[in-house]
């Protein structure tokens, strides 16, 4: 019994042989961390691997292509105001997203690009990190009330 | 043993010796099966429905999803229903790398099934040991699509993503791994003692059963029916394969009599015959364009304003698939029908589960190599739970009734 006491608080404190998760919380430089082995090297993918979506606000257009072709409908066009310019922008919602790149594949800007990152798990579904060019929408969208009504 | 009392045995709709919901209910004669009742429909997703609200290019990757591991089959049947509409010719480059595609997914599948049903037995050092060398299959995959399951490969009128001179490497090298164990793999499927102590006798339809219940793929080959869409009505690369013969277990010298065991054997031997397929396609891979260079609102545009309808149909790894499409000048079809192998395979169960043992249950059951979700295509619910039967005549009526009325609108 006194034997497993000790083993219980010996684990406590020894050093932890898993990564932190979510990912987030892991700090941005990681190669110093790697040769004190405190955390584990990411797994390598593979060349095509389809992960995280990335979104470049100032070169998309609003065209609304991506949204159409969709085939989860995890875009959404936004109607905002760049530049006192009426246009439209989009979001990506990561938790609904395939990953098939069907929307990068689509775009004439190439305004929306793939990365190879595939962590991307969270305690929030609707939070920044889960919604790609959430912090766009939040400072140019215009919320028409006449639409709701 | 047999007694002389009979008891029912229910086994489902949850069940840890199936993957999906279905409900057995057996009658008992001692040890003995007397009879069996199947219940479908635990699982409707209503695909078919969810796809008349979608665009051509969404449903591509709604139907991916109609089954887990023939997640390239399904897609390829409805861009053949599509292109048979549409007459889009596909390039000769597009058509080869399908066909691989398909050929990769025909061998995980295959590999899969072998490690489940060693598992139904107990073999598990078995199961283990196929879905180990599964792996470097899926790696494969993975090299050249960008996921192990659920591709998103496909597009109408060709393929998206092209083979470079890397993955022809690594589907080299893989071929060469699986040339290498196909012998000693083979050995152990189709000569163990074990093995063929548990398959063999087990599980018997007759080829005049199969050929009444209209079975598809390796059940119906496995009972001596020379049935293979890929032979009967080529698609793909496989016009240009004059080798290529429906597999029977005929080729090992062993005359068919449809138990687990011929099914298995003809699993064994269409590993080899895909990997001789691959071999065959990278050797003789066109050059050319992947696709016709159009974009997807280009193609959803194109099939805006067409009417007709098409028949798309490709040997999955289970059996025959088969989707029909109607289109009426709408950014989305107004009929797809889809039909899956385990909906024609489903009802072999009750010849082979008939006169067998109870611990012979789960090995039959996984022989036909079953998807339950991919088959349930129609569910009836009712507020108060009862259940009812309707007969052919009914839904013939029915079905009558429906387009008369959108005939006079």
């Amino acid at each position: 019994m006194l034997g497993m006491v000790y083993k219980v608080i010996e684990q406590i404190f020894s050093k932890k042989s898993t990564n932190c998760f979510p990912m987030k919380y892991i700090p941005n430089n990681t190669t110093q961390y790697l040769n004190q082995g405190i955390i584990h090297p990411p797994i390598v993918v593979k060349e095509g691997f389809r992960g995280r979506l990335e979104y470049d606000f100032q070169s998309c257009t609003g065209c609304g292509l991506c949204s159409k072709v969709c085939p989860a409908n995890a875009i959404e066009l936004y109607s905002a105001e760049i530049n006192s310019k009426k246009t439209k922008r989009v979001v990506i919602y990561l938790t609904r997203c395939t990953f098939c790149k069907e929307c990068v594949d689509i775009c004439p800007r190439n305004s929306i690009t793939i990365t190879k990152s595939f962590c991307m798990a969270d305690y929030k579904k609707y939070g920044n990190s889960l919604v790609v060019g959430s912090e766009y929408r939040q400072q140019f969208e215009i919320k028409d009330h006449a639409d709701v009504e | 043993m047999k007694s002389d009392i009979v008891y029912p045995l229910n086994i489902g709709p949850v069940h840890p010796a199936f993957k999906e919901p279905i409900k057995f209910t057996f009658r008992i004669e001692g040890e003995q099966v007397a009879g069996v009742d199947i219940d479908f429909g635990y699982t409707h997703r209503g695909i078919e429905k969810i796809a008349l609200e979608r665009n051509y290019i969404q449903i591509i990757y709604l139907l991916e999803r109609v089954c887990g591991i023939c997640s390239f089959s399904h897609p390829l049947a409805y861009c053949l229903a599509i292109e048979d509409v549409a007459e889009i010719q596909v390039p000769d480059r597009a058509r080869y790398i399908r066909t691989i595609i398909g050929e990769l997914e025909r061998l995980h599948s295959h590999l899969l099934w072998t490690g489940i049903a060693a598992h139904e037995i107990g073999f598990d050092t078995l199961f283990m040991y196929t879905w180990n060398i599964r792996e470097k299959v899926l790696d494969c995959l993975e090299e050249f699509t960008g996921n192990r399951i659920n591709y998103g490969m496909l597009t109408i009128g060709g393929v998206r993503r092209d083979i470079t001179p890397e993955n022809s490497e690594t589907i080299t090298r893989m071929l060469e791994y699986y040339m290498e164990l196909y012998d000693r793999a083979s050995e152990i499927l189709l000569d163990d003692l074990t093995l063929r102590a548990r398959t063999e006798g087990i599980g018997i339809l007759s080829r005049e059963q199969a050929e009444m219940f209209c079975a598809v793929g390796p059940t119906a080959r496995g009972s001596g029916l020379l049935k293979d869409v890929r032979i009967d009505y080529p698609v793909n690369a496989y016009y240009d394969i004059p080798w290529l013969n429906p597999i029977s277990p005929r080729d090992i010298g062993k005359e068919p009599i449809g138990d687990v065991y011929d099914r298995m054997a003809v699993r064994v031997l269409e590993i080899k015959q895909s990997l001789n397929v691959i071999q065959f396609c990278m050797e003789n891979l066109p050059e050319g364009d992947i696709n016709s260079g159009e974009g997807a609102v280009k193609i959803i545009n194109k099939l805006k304003k067409l009417e007709g309808e098409g028949i798309g149909r490709y040997e999955a790894p289970r059996g025959e698939v088969c989707h029909y499409v109607i289109l009426d000048n709408q950014e989305h079809p107004i009929q797809l029908k889809v039909k899956a192998p385990t909906y024609s395979n489903g009802f072999t169960w009750i010849p082979m589960l008939t006169n067998i043992e109870i611990a012979d249950i789960p090995i039959v059951i996984a022989s036909i190599d079953p998807c339950v979700a991919c088959a349930d295509r129609m569910t009836f619910i009712r507020k108060d739970g009862a259940k009812e039967r309707y007969s052919w005549d009914y839904l013939h009526q029915k079905s009558i009734q429906k387009y008369k009325r959108s005939a006079n609108q």
